[in-house]
């Protein structure tokens, strides 16, 4: 008789191979900061010029002590740099320094002036692709309250100058009463905070932030409550510009599910996606149909309240609320909303509201309570905690908006440049979207940064890039352009212990 | 003209759920009897200062899914501004005399060394609203434009600036005494007046 061990071992019959072990996502160590949430009584009355004077107000102080330790004493032809307090204080021939918010002056630029002025009420969204023109008609202003100079020097094509950031200049006054500028220094990197600095707050009941001091003393027993971070990562995905009518990255979407999820791949390679312990999507997951409605429009179509509803299109929120409520079982994420989302328009955009998820609703936090939930719906640009590394993010706006000023292609450079002028939007009021710029805001600027992040990325590029950047006080940050998915299909992995970056690139 | 919402909403009101109350308007339509306590104790401009305070001092009352202004919340908010506290700031803005405010005036103009030709258009203004003036054109504190006068010294003293502390005193002595023209820098409502005939 055949007994069943017999068969067993002739490869006819097998048993069960053991059930692999069901692999277990990383926990995902969170605290958002709300820094850019803006309250629900919007007044719209003040001007812009309160955000202008507290930006200047809140760099000033540390511009200033930069400038002093480097221009100390300093003897240019026998002539000593004295500290001028205004900008209109300069005199012709004395040499001096002086600190303001500078402000470039570009015919490209949509300028509301000109607008009025030729009896046109909206302008047509700009389409030049740089406000910076090589004819020499721009030109560089330095100003404060009590008035403007103009900047004339080599040295300013050396830097990255753009409306709204604050800088030193030192030099003098020529005779065309243009300042001659000799040289240029920015407020440089803000202090960074301590790796954990966050969740160690939280966990002693966010006593208020005093001297390392404190927390030095309780370090020995915050060694072994602090989360140990081995190997874990974060994913970082952007424009994934979900659409109806547009599916050429449809399969690389379906892919990028797979792989988060760990449905595909071999079980070595599911053990490393099952590192990436959250998931931020920063920026343009809704992609608009602009086109539609242009042609919609010019018919005779019915409206009613203003807009007409057979141009809507729900596809595309469908198709990503599918995708993610698909992904949240699994995977927590950070939705920042972009360009094309649907948010407010002006900047900081608010969290995307969720009613817009009918499915992925179920997983955000309610109404009201203290903590993020797993779907954490949050403004662009962003600040929170993830892992004790502090990170900052924005959608691209402010970069886009940058890269119309300047004569440069250099993306990481103006990212770089944006943590040394310690402003992530400087171009804020004055040109960054469409419909009015940005909130007028009175009490405080938030695109001031106060602290350094560990991490900054910027969603929404066209090309990945990365660079590290270090500041004067040993301050070190990871600079990353996260490629948009639609265009590039590649999305990007940072391990959380070292802060190194890799991509994943989806090809159908 | 179509049917106006308010016909709509009383013919959806039959439906057994409950529903939001919107009877009790967002402009607080305040029941009678409590309308003399609540004239007496809040003061105008202060509580709006002071929402935070308020807010939190407000019990949550959770009652189903009916947003009520109800009665009793208007008491407790009622009771509660008297108690609000006060800032620092405020605190020594309260102990600065009228001599020592003229003081500081009679040191401005002290330290104006052109002559005073056009004090006769100052001739209907107090002390009091000369020093607001004044320190509505000290750019250094900020615009003055847009933004209560309060509220700008308060954000100065926030930004380090030092604002002089008599403007603060005047403004809480105005305030007490129930002047609302001081709110905001006379040059606002010049420039937010418009014009008959204008776009």
């Amino acid at each position: 008789m055949v007994t069943l061990k017999d068969v067993l071992n002739s490869g006819l019959l097998q048993k069960p191979s053991d059930e692999p072990q069901a692999l277990q996502r990383s926990e995902s160590n969170y605290t958002p900061l709300r820094s850019f949430n803006l309250g629900k009584d919007l007044q719209y009355q003040q001007q812009f010029a309160d955000t202008y004077f507290l930006r200047l107000t809140k760099i000033k102080p540390s511009l200033e002590e930069v400038a002093n330790s480097a221009w100390e004493g300093i003897v240019i032809g026998d002539e000593t740099a004295k500290k001028v307090e205004r900008v209109l204080d300069v005199r012709q021939g004395e040499l001096c320094w002086v600190v303001g918010t500078v402000y470039m002056d570009m015919p490209a630029k949509p300028n509301i002036l000109e607008d009025v002025s030729k009896d046109r009420w909206i302008s047509a969204p700009s389409t030049v692709q740089k406000y910076y023109s090589d004819d020499g008609l721009d030109s560089v202003m330095l100003e404060d309250e009590s008035g403007r100079i103009r900047l004339v020097g080599n040295v300013l094509k050396k830097f990255f100058l753009v409306t709204g950031c604050i800088i030193a200049a030192m030099g003098t006054e020529n005779a065309n009463g243009e300042f001659d500028v000799i040289d240029l220094k920015f407020a440089d990197l803000p202090p960074q905070p301590e790796r954990w600095e966050l969740s160690k707050l939280s966990q002693k009941g966010a006593r208020s932030v005093k001297k390392e001091s404190k927390i030095k003393d309780e370090d020995v027993e915050m060694k072994d409550s602090s989360p140990s971070t081995k190997g874990k990562k974060i994913a970082i995905a952007s424009g994934l510009e979900f659409s109806g009518p547009d599916t050429s990255y449809a399969m690389e979407l379906n892919l990028l599910l797979e792989f988060l999820l760990g449905d595909i791949l071999d079980p070595a390679a599911q053990g490393e996606i099952a590192q990436i312990s959250r998931l931020i999507i920063a920026g343009n997951s809704i992609a608009s149909e602009v086109k539609a409605v242009e042609e919609a429009t010019e018919k005779k179509s019915h409206k009613k309240y203003g807009y007409d509803s057979t141009a809507y299109n729900a596809q595309p929120s469908k198709l990503f609320d599918d995708f993610i409520s698909e992904l949240l079982p699994t995977i927590p994420i950070t939705l920042l909303p972009g360009v094309l989302d649907p948010a407010n328009a002006s900047y900081p955009q608010q969290p995307i509201h969720p009613a817009m998820f009918p499915r992925a609703r179920a997983y955000t936090s309610i109404p009201g309570a203290a903590g993020p939930g797993w779907l954490d719906t949050v403004t662009n640009p962003w600040e929170g905690e993830v892992e004790g590394w502090r990170i900052l993010g924005t959608s691209g706006q402010n970069l886009d908006d940058i890269f119309k000023y300047v004569d440069s292609d250099d993306r990481l450079g103006m990212m770089e440049a944006t943590c040394r002028w310690r402003c992530s939007a400087p171009t804020a009021p004055d040109t960054l979207c469409k419909l009015p710029g940005a909130y007028p805001f009175q009490d405080d600027e938030p695109f001031v940064m106060k602290e350094c992040p560990h991490l900054y990325f910027i969603g929404c590029q066209p090309e990945f890039g990365t660079t590290v950047i270090t500041g004067p006080d040993g301050q070190v940050v990871r600079l990353v352009l996260i490629p948009s998915f639609s265009a590039t299909r590649e999305v990007v992995l940072v391990d959380m212990e070292t802060l190194d970056i890799s991509t994943v690139k989806f090809t159908a | 003209m179509p049917a106006t919402r308010k016909s709509s909403r009383q013919s959806a009101g039959a439906s057994k759920q409950s529903t939001l109350s919107f009877n009790h308007r967002v402009t607080k339509s305040v029941p009678k009897s409590v309308k003399d306590t609540v004239a007496a104790v809040k003061p105008s401009s202060l509580s709006k200062e002071y929402v935070p305070e308020r807010a939190a001092s407000t019990p949550p009352k959770v009652e189903d899914l009916i947003i009520e202004d109800a009665p009793s919340a208007q008491q407790t908010e009622a009771e509660a501004t008297p108690e609000v506290e006060k800032s620092d700031a405020e605190l020594r803005a309260e102990r600065i005399s009228a001599v020592s405010i003229d003081r500081y005036w009679g040191q401005i103009e002290a330290s104006r060394t052109a002559t005073a030709v056009h004090k006769k258009h100052g001739d209907g203004l107090t002390i009091g609203e000369k020093i607001l003036r004044y320190f509505d054109v000290s750019s250094q504190y900020g615009p003055s434009v847009g933004t209560a006068r309060r509220k700008r010294w308060e954000r100065a003293d926030r930004l380090g600036l030092n604002p002089p502390i008599e403007v603060l005193a005047v403004l809480i002595k105005e305030q007490a005494a129930g002047n609302k023209a001081i709110e905001r820098a006379h040059m606002d409502e010049l420039l937010n007046s418009t014009a008959v005939g204008s776009v």
